[in-house]
């Protein structure tokens, strides 16, 4: 069997990268270790909303172009583009319009707003805040939703599906890559894409590349559903949250340093961390006390060493493409990733500059 | 610890304290309204109890518990059981983690939920539902009911609908007489059964469906026990002793009759085989999914539950998929082939019951012993961020790596000039990522 591209790892890059070769008519295999979304792609918190700071910056402005494009083209995944408040609170070192300023600078919309406007777009918020900043192209969606729909739309356009499939070798030849063996059969293409989060490095390992990503397990809840109190992203001291279309407030937060995150390829979830994503968020929203969490559950992201994405089309092997590292706000940007890829793929270059996400800049800074 | 105050957590409570351990009981009842609204843990299916306490004979029990050396805490539900023997508990305002040494789960039964047309209209529960009522509030505020099952269970419900003033109109065995549909507008008013060909509309405004009984495995699946197959149900894996994979984990009382499950899963499977299950009955009643996009869910996922579910939202409800899973399963069953094992399915994540915020938030904070290089790089990051010349977001950033490093130092007892190189060198590292990049 051969393809035009082989996507190893179904998460948000490796899926939109799929999805859209698949629209220009390429033939894709998609392979997964278990289901495309099981993963942190269908465990995160729905945020469409970058990080700004260095390398994370010219991918944040597109996710915010991407989505709401992206979104329609998939059909109802619940996305909402209300904005969204970062809330500074009493004991912040810094203030509302230094981070608004910090924003802006970077090309992202940002306003300083005070307390009580704060209070407005989210009555259950506490009294003693700073204020915050509204961003308000910032959007949520239901990221189950978007696995789902790019999954189904993607073996629509005729995208073969191999889940619960481990890949067992990647074949290289003369420098170039040839091909990949699983068990579920195998494929011969002369683009292989490994976009396998956490698992990036023991699947590129296979085609002889060294790719080193630190795996962080991150904690969340989901209460029951409360009547609608806004359609807009809410964070601040230290947790980040949402509400459903259907009312569930999603909350997230990083646990304390007694509970480490470690290098953990669980999805256990840890009383410490509850705890702490209930503390704060008692006292960012004190209205919500009365509200009962359902479930918590934990996915596992991944960061490079420098904390920046790694994408990169190799020129040893050839054909080789490597994106991992998205780290915490890696369902928003991982979509541009994809379809950076898919552009890759098809027409050997992407308008989006990958020099400062090549993987070669771990090597150098080693020599 | 011992989670449960029936006959075999009892047991169990009292024979630890007469081995000198220093021991601890949980019961939950009696169990809070917020609980029987939600479904949780028993299929109560609209029932409203007038009042609810904690039956006479158990207080008893329990009084004589506490005077043979048991702590007792009534009224009071475990929400974990973490690994290492830490358990969550809750008592309605607040929560709190008690370590033990030893962890019995007394936990029993709950209901298992049949979808015949018309199930989710009140009036409608299950077996632990009933015999929880009749025997805490006194009372099913049912005037007329059916008992859908025939074995021991269903004689059991029918007894005590009838010791609190229930008549028992008509008991379905489920299989060969069949309820073939609940009808009503808010609460179930009539029953279309069928017996030998014959159909009959029965007046009634309770139906009690008394098949089986699933064990309460919640906390045994979150502290990530061994679980057994059997059938559509699932137990947990232990030895004679009860001992489950955990070694300081065990499992006694019913929770523990893995035969039980068996035969309720039997029982199960034979009445789910007896419902012509139309798409348009619901599925999942907590997330309203009906059969038929549960179906077509599966369809796509090609017989995994877990997608299934993400696809639907089944079994993400407030009753945890105590009411929906072991259908879906046979969804599943039915149509795939699948090995010995059983059909996969989600475990059980905390909390075990729905706990306000509020009340998760109670748990002391751990203090972080501060080291003053620590403060000091702090301190210029801030002011560095003040003048624009770092990104304010990495302060966040640092103080959360500042937290695990300090901590860490705390333990090993480093040196000040430890404490003072790592604080640099994490400054450098934050100030050098804010930029990388630009």
């Amino acid at each position: 069997m051969d393809a035009d591209a082989i996507v190893i790892g179904g998460g948000i890059v490796g899926l939109t990268t799929t999805f859209q070769l698949a629209r220009s008519g390429r033939r894709v295999v998609l392979v997964d270790r278990a289901r495309p979304g099981a993963e942190a792609s269908g465990r995160n918190g729905g945020h469409i909303s970058p990080g700004v700071d260095g390398g994370w910056a010219e991918l944040g402005r597109r996710a915010l172009v991407l989505w709401p494009t992206l979104a329609a083209e998939l059909g109802d995944v619940e996305f909402r583009r209300a904005g969204g408040l970062y809330v500074v609170m009493a004991n912040d070192a810094v203030e509302p319009h230094e981070l608004a300023s910090h924003r802006r600078a970077r090309g992202f919309l940002a306003e300083a707003v005070d307390a009580e406007r704060c209070r407005s777009l989210l009555p259950p918020l506490a009294h003693d805040i700073k204020g915050g900043v509204l961003s308000s192209d910032r959007a949520q969606v239901n990221p189950q939703a978007v696995m789902a729909r790019m999954t189904d739309a993607a073996r629509d356009m005729g995208v073969t599906v191999w889940h619960s499939t481990t890949v067992t070798a990647i074949e290289v030849q003369h420098d170039e890559v040839r091909g990949v063996r699983t068990t579920s059969g195998s494929v011969s293409s002369g683009a292989v894409l490994v976009s396998a989060g956490p698992w990036t490095g023991e699947v590129a390992q296979l085609a002889g590349v060294d790719v080193h990503v630190r795996a962080q397990r991150i904690q969340m809840f989901v209460t029951e559903a409360v009547p609608r109190f806004t359609d807009m992203l809410w964070a601040g001291n230290g947790l980040y949250g949402r509400q459903a279309v259907t009312g569930q407030l999603h909350v997230g937060a990083e646990g304390p340093a007694w509970d480490p995150p470690a290098e953990r390829f669980d999805h256990e979830v840890t009383a410490p961390t509850l705890q702490r994503i209930a503390r704060r968020l008692s006292a960012l929203m004190p209205g919500l006390a009365d509200v009962c969490v359902l479930r918590a559950w934990a996915g596992i992201i991944n960061h490079s060493a420098d904390g920046f994405p790694i994408i990169d089309a190799l020129a040893r092997p050839r054909g080789l493409i490597v994106a991992a590292g998205m780290g915490g706000n890696g369902f928003g940007v991982g979509a541009v990733v994809g379809c950076a890829i898919a552009e890759l793929v098809e027409r050997g270059t992407t308008d989006l500059d990958l020099a400062p996400y090549r993987l070669a800049r771990f090597a150098s800074e080693n020599d | 610890m011992v989670v449960g105050g029936g006959r075999a957590g009892q047991d169990a409570a009292r024979a630890a304290a007469e081995r000198g351990a220093s021991t601890l009981l949980l019961d939950e009842d009696p169990i809070a309204p917020a609980l029987v609204g939600r479904n949780v843990p028993y299929w109560f299916g609209g029932l409203r109890p007038p009042r609810s306490r904690v039956a006479d004979a158990r207080l008893d029990d329990l009084a004589a518990l506490a005077d043979a050396g048991v702590d007792v805490l009534a009224g009071t539900s475990a929400w974990a059981v973490f690994a290492d023997g830490t358990v969550g508990l809750f008592d309605g305002a607040r929560t709190w983690l008690v370590r033990a040494g030893e962890v019995v789960l007394a936990t029993g039964t709950v209901d298992l939920a049949l979808p015949l047309p018309g199930w989710t209209l009140g009036g409608v529960f299950g077996a632990c539902a009933a015999l929880a009522m009749a025997e805490r509030a006194g009372t099913l505020g049912v005037e007329r009911l059916v008992v859908v099952g025939d074995g021991a269970l269903a004689r059991r419900v029918g007894d005590a609908a009838q010791s609190v003033g229930t008549e028992v109109v008509a008991t379905v065995d489920g299989v060969r007489e069949r309820v073939l549909e609940m009808r009503g507008a808010a609460r179930v008013s009539s029953v279309i059964a069928t017996s030998g060909g014959q159909r009959s509309e029965i007046v009634a405004d309770g139906v009690c469906v008394a098949i089986g009984r699933q064990p309460a495995t919640e906390l045994a699946e979150i502290a990530g026990c061994a679980l057994v197959s059997h059938g559509l149900l699932r137990g947990v894996r232990h030895d004679e002793r009860g001992t489950t994979s955990r070694a300081n984990i065990r499992v006694v009382g019913a929770l523990a009759d893995n035969d039980a499950t068996a035969a309720s899963a039997r029982a199960f499977d034979a009445a789910l085989g007896a419902i012509d299950l139309a798409d348009g009955t619901t599925a999942c009643a907590c997330e309203e999914v009906s059969a038929g996009r549960l179906r077509d869910a599966i369809r796509v996922s090609d017989g995994d539950l877990d997608e299934a579910k993400r696809r639907t939202r089944v079994g993400m409800g407030p009753c945890q998929g105590r009411r929906c899973l072991p259908v879906a399963m046979s969804l599943i069953a039915h149509a795939y082939v699948r090995p010995s094992e059983g059909v996969a399915r989600p475990r059980f994540r905390p909390p075990a019951r729905p706990v306000p915020i509020s009340a998760l938030a109670t748990e002391e904070d751990v203090a972080i012993p501060r080291s003053a290089p620590f403060a000091h790089a702090e301190e210029r990051l801030i002011a560095d961020a003040h003048a624009d010349r770092v990104s304010p977001f990495a302060i966040a950033r640092f103080d959360r790596r500042a937290e695990e490093l300090q901590l860490r130092l705390a333990t090993t007892g480093a040196s000040e000039a430890e404490a003072e190189q790592l604080a640099r060198a994490l400054e450098s590292e934050i100030r050098a990522a804010a930029t990388r990049g630009e």
